[in-house]
């Protein structure tokens, strides 16, 4: 399952998605709003997204992880709109077989959707705001292919 | 076999902008015609003339699928200009 939501992500919903009863591990990675920003002083977040390809880019994590990883289930929310400081930004449920490959496609999932998937941060602060890009991001996009970073 | 009408000299693009880029034109979609065998770079430098600080590098997409800078634009292409991403 992945989505995008204007509303509060609701973690229970996100690890369900993944949970089975061959699933010995399940990982429930949680990115969230931070108050500062190289000392400057953050008051909120807010995030936009390019509405389809996101979705689509964050199936394509889903469906590499799978392939990658035998057994291996992914579950992504992102949130969009203004996220409040210390809440969650995107939750992204992961279960395996066994808890090595749960934490690489845990991994794997976060570091991808930040180098592929069309999403944008703006951080307000008392004094302006800023967009604020990742370092990963274009990572593995390059001449029309799209490759795991 | 009609022979009036060659191959098309402009084609239709529509152009979606996002964030920084979004702010910068004050809106989020352009309707353009423009030359045949143009490609997407060529169409985003069109729209954001390099300033003093040069141009923020973006990343393309064409009809929601990641293409590079050198794609020629298709007729009736939905072309993305991505500024550099911030999920997660």
């Amino acid at each position: 399952m992945v989505f995008l939501s204007a509303d509060p992500l609701d973690e229970p919903t996100v690890r369900r998605a993944v949970t089975h009863p061959g699933a010995g591990a399940v990982l429930v990675f949680h990115g969230i709003t931070r108050d500062t920003f190289q000392g400057r002083t953050v008051t909120r977040l807010s995030y936009e997204a390019y509405p389809g390809m996101a979705e689509a880019q964050m199936q394509s994590i889903v469906d590499e992880a799978a392939d990658r990883w035998p057994g291996v289930r992914v579950s992504i929310g992102h949130r969009l709109g203004v996220v409040p400081v210390s809440e969650p930004s995107v939750v992204i449920a992961v279960s395996a077989p066994h808890r090595a490959d749960c934490y690489a496609a845990s991994r794997f999932a976060i570091d991808t959707l930040k180098a592929r998937v069309p999403i944008w941060k703006k951080e307000h602060y008392a004094d302006g705001s800023a967009w604020k890009a990742n370092a990963e991001s274009g990572r593995g996009v390059d001449a029309g292919q799209v490759e795991a970073p | 076999m009609h022979r009036d009408e060659g191959p098309p000299s402009e084609v239709a693009v529509t152009i979606l902008l996002f964030a920084g880029l979004r702010e910068r034109l004050g809106t989020d979609t352009v309707e353009r015609m423009v030359p045949a065998g143009t490609t997407v770079s060529e169409l985003y430098a069109d729209l954001f003339p390099v300033g003093p600080q040069g141009r923020l590098p973006v990343l393309f997409a064409m009809d929601q699928a990641y293409v590079s800078g050198s794609t020629v634009v298709r007729a009736g292409a939905e072309i993305a200009l991505l500024p550099p991403l911030g999920g997660g």
